[in-house]
């Protein structure tokens, strides 16, 4: 019998499983042989300047451990990941609450909504850095308009961080808002037919069976944007390249800087490779986190 | 009747066919160079170039180079930062992407140490590619092009050995500044630092009572070596002070050094753009032309767009002058050179060859300055071409002055003031936060320099012999 590659049955059946698992297993070693690579590379003083790669050991990491930049980066990296999760978390569960009441023009709402998700981040960061602009941008002028005092936005280091996980929130509340509207309108009518016979109050019906029906929607959310902010480059370095001095200075900031400026590879992929690790830890913690959440709502 | 109509008619004809014949053909300068411009027809060359006035005199002239040689042209272009980025991706990769490529001293350094650029002697000394005498060298200024020659010592060796790139245009840091402004609040030029840091102080708070506001002075300050490179080198380097010591440790942190970083610091505070840390040298140049600022302290040949009333609502109102004197009366303006080097990577050095020779060619930079304001041009003949003189004469309070203070650059005041050495981009990039953490008030001058330069001598250890 002929299969409708046309290779023999025989053949095609002793090699059936090999061949569906080949796309999988090119894309694992296409994924592992570059980070393995950047492993390797962190423990030399690789530099592409001086044409240096010699073995050195832990010497990267022991230079990062008494580095202050790398510190002043792993602060920045978590304060702008918690900033930009809590905002857009928090701004997304509101957005998807309001556009699950059935307003006037929902489907407008909807598509407005969705538009900046639609937009490369390195050009949203071009455009707010525009409307940030202190003299000839937007922001200032409404600002002026209605009496209020002007910012300096990307230009100070009191309210960098702050500027960049405003447009940050910009570019992914929709994100994180279409999760939440779909784990919404998933949610079963049942307890809160039983909720509202009872006659219990908003608050306690949303405290006591929205937030707990929808955990795992939520935790879902927080790895993707916990993974996605952790990992943060394209915006900052689009608008203010990790300044003004270091307040944005993200790792992957400080990576690329190390790498693509002043070319010192082996540090830069040292600073990689602890990123990898928090990411991969964290991320360890919110699946388990996740399944648990699984189990409790659907039983099991 | 008829046949004086006929006569009128075959005499008109004559004379617009003698007009056409007599039209000068764009190429004929070109073609009269000891020089195959065809040997290599059908290649094709990519260019990389940075988003600067050079470029945009560079492209429309592109169709005369394909038309005269056959090679096809492709090119990008990116904003500064980026470019350099992009670069060194495609340099340190081996990609060979670029064959000829925008470029200045301070990355030369780096990418000759590296191997990324192609020495020019060899092609410059090759009679089969070069009309050395049609080509004419010693046209060019000295500054910019020696500072485009390297032997590779670190430390020095400028304008020796190897010859990396072709300085296209050169530019100076100089005040600019309104002249009807400075009439208007009874201001005066600046001839030292502590009177700049006043007169500025001065037209920051008169400038709050326009509408709209005007501010006191532009400057770039992004975190980048380029915040350094500009108005603030300009004044260290006058305070006699250097970025690295003979024996390759930092010298930003001797107490002259403090000195006058703090007076550029109170500066910025004091009269900066607000937001001055994410201030980019387009921002200060297009908002300088929109008439924010009374003065900037960045690069001269902005003056062509300051001065063009398509661009800038300033033309005619400005003033130039040198940058303010030191103590003891020094002036010195550090130097930056847009030059075009070759890949090492590339594929086809001799078609590349050919390009340089003609976008270098005194006829294409006299095009490019005359029709499509590349300035300031580094070729004697193209700054005192009568055309170009009468253009620019204009520039300023005076007759010539603008051009007075380019000719007092090229003669006596400018310089590259870097230290020679593959990693001056990183030294940049830390003195750059050290200005800005000055600036932000989050470390005294005196320590944001020390710590800035405790980082230099962490990362000049490795050029130590």
């Amino acid at each position: 019998m002929i299969n409708p590659f046309g290779i023999k049955e025989s053949f095609w059946s002793r090699r059936k499983a090999f061949l569906l698992f080949l796309p999988a297993f090119i894309i694992t070693v296409g994924i592992l042989v570059p980070f393995g690579y950047s492993v390797v590379m962190s423990f030399t003083d690789f530099n592409l300047t001086s044409g240096t790669s010699n073995f050195i050991g832990f010497g990267n990491y022991l230079k990062m451990t008494k580095d202050s930049e790398f510190w002043n980066s792993l602060k920045v990296t978590l304060l702008f990941t918690l900033g930009a999760v809590i905002f857009e978390v928090g701004i997304g569960f509101v957005a998807a609450y309001l556009l699950n009441l059935g307003l006037l023009g929902q489907k407008l709402w909807r598509t407005l909504f969705l538009l900046p998700v639609m937009l490369p981040p390195t050009v949203a960061a071009i455009m707010w850095k525009l409307m940030m602009a202190p003299i000839q941008g937007v922001f200032n002028y409404l600002l002026q308009l209605v009496g209020l005092p002007v910012s300096e936005w990307l230009g100070s280091s009191s309210t960098a961080l702050i500027s960049v996980i405003l447009i940050d929130a910009y570019v992914f509340i929709p994100f994180v808002g279409m999760i939440f509207l779909a784990g919404i309108q998933n949610l079963p009518k049942e307890p809160y037919e039983a909720a509202a016979v009872d006659g219990v109050s908003s608050w306690f019906t949303f405290r006591k069976l929205t937030i707990p029906l929808l955990k795992p929607v939520i935790l879902i959310v927080l790895l993707f944007r916990i993974m996605d902010c952790l990992k943060h480059f394209d915006i900052i370095y689009a608008a203010t390249k990790g300044g003004p001095a270091s307040a944005t200075m993200t790792l992957s900031v400080q990576s690329y800087y190390q790498s693509f400026r002043w070319t010192n590879m082996g540090y830069s992929f040292a600073h990689l490779v602890v990123l990898w690790a928090i990411v991969y830890v964290l991320s360890y913690l919110l699946v388990e986190k996740w399944k648990k959440a699984v189990r409790e709502v659907h039983g099991g | 009747m008829k046949k004086y109509l006929l006569l009128i008619v075959i005499g008109l004809i004559l004379l617009a066919s003698s007009l056409a014949l007599s039209q000068e053909d764009p190429l004929a300068y070109y073609k009269q160079a000891k020089i195959n411009w065809r040997a290599f027809e059908g290649t094709q060359l990519t260019i990389g170039l940075n988003k600067h006035p050079f470029t945009e005199s560079l492209r429309p002239l592109l169709p005369h180079f394909e038309e005269l040689t056959g090679i096809k042209v492709a090119y990008v272009i990116l904003p500064e930062e980026e470019f350099f980025e992009k670069l060194l991706i495609d340099l340190s990769s081996g990609g060979g992407i670029f064959d000829v490529y925008m470029t200045s001293p301070m990355f030369e350094w780096r990418y000759q140490y590296a191997g990324w650029i192609e020495d020019l002697n060899q092609f410059w000394n090759n009679p089969e590619l070069t009309d050395q005498e049609w080509y004419d060298r010693d046209d060019f200024y000295e500054k910019p092009l020696r500072a485009n020659m390297w032997d590779g010592t670190i430390g020095g060796g400028l304008g020796q050995g190897r010859w990396n790139a072709i300085p296209v245009m050169a530019e100076f840091f100089c005040q600019v500044y309104r002249e009807d402004l400075r009439e208007k609040w009874g201001l005066t030029v600046p001839t030292n630092y502590p009177d700049l840091l006043t007169t500025l102080t001065k037209a920051a708070e008169m400038g709050k009572k326009e509408t709209p506001q005007v501010y006191g002075v532009a400057n770039r300050g992004i975190k980048s070596w380029s915040t350094v490179h500009s108005g603030y080198f300009t004044a260290f380097s006058t305070y006699g002070q250097k970025d690295i010591n003979p024996d390759l440790t930092a010298a930003i942190n001797t107490p002259e050094a403090k000195g006058i970083t703090q007076i550029w610091v109170d500066i910025l505070q004091k009269a900066g753009p607000p937001g001055w840390p994410n201030y980019t040298w387009y921002d200060a140049k297009q908002n300088y032309a929109a008439g924010r600022f009374y003065e900037i302290t960045d690069c001269d040949f902005f003056a062509a767009t300051y001065e063009n009333p398509a661009q800038s609502v300033v033309a005619g109102k400005n003033g130039y002058a040198l940058p303010a004197a030191a103590p003891d009366g020094n002036i010195t303006s550090n130097m930056w050179t847009w030059a075009l080097g070759m890949s090492s990577f590339s594929k086809y050095k001799e078609a590349a060859w050919l390009f340089l020779l003609w976008a270098t060619a005194p006829q294409t930079m006299l095009d490019g300055t005359l029709i499509h304001d590349n300035f300031n041009p580094t070729r004697k003949s193209v700054w005192e071409n009568p055309a170009v003189i009468e253009k620019t004469m204009k520039w300023g309070t005076e007759p010539g002055q603008y051009r007075k203070i380019v000719d007092d650059m090229y003669a006596m005041y400018g310089d590259i003031r870097w230290t020679p050495n593959p990693d001056v981009t990183t030294v940049g990039d830390i003195w750059a936060e050290a200005l800005h953490e000055a600036y932000e008030g989050k470390k005294p001058v005196e320590q944001a320099l020390e710590d800035a330069a405790a980082k230099i001598n962490e990362w000049m250890t490795k050029w130590k012999k």
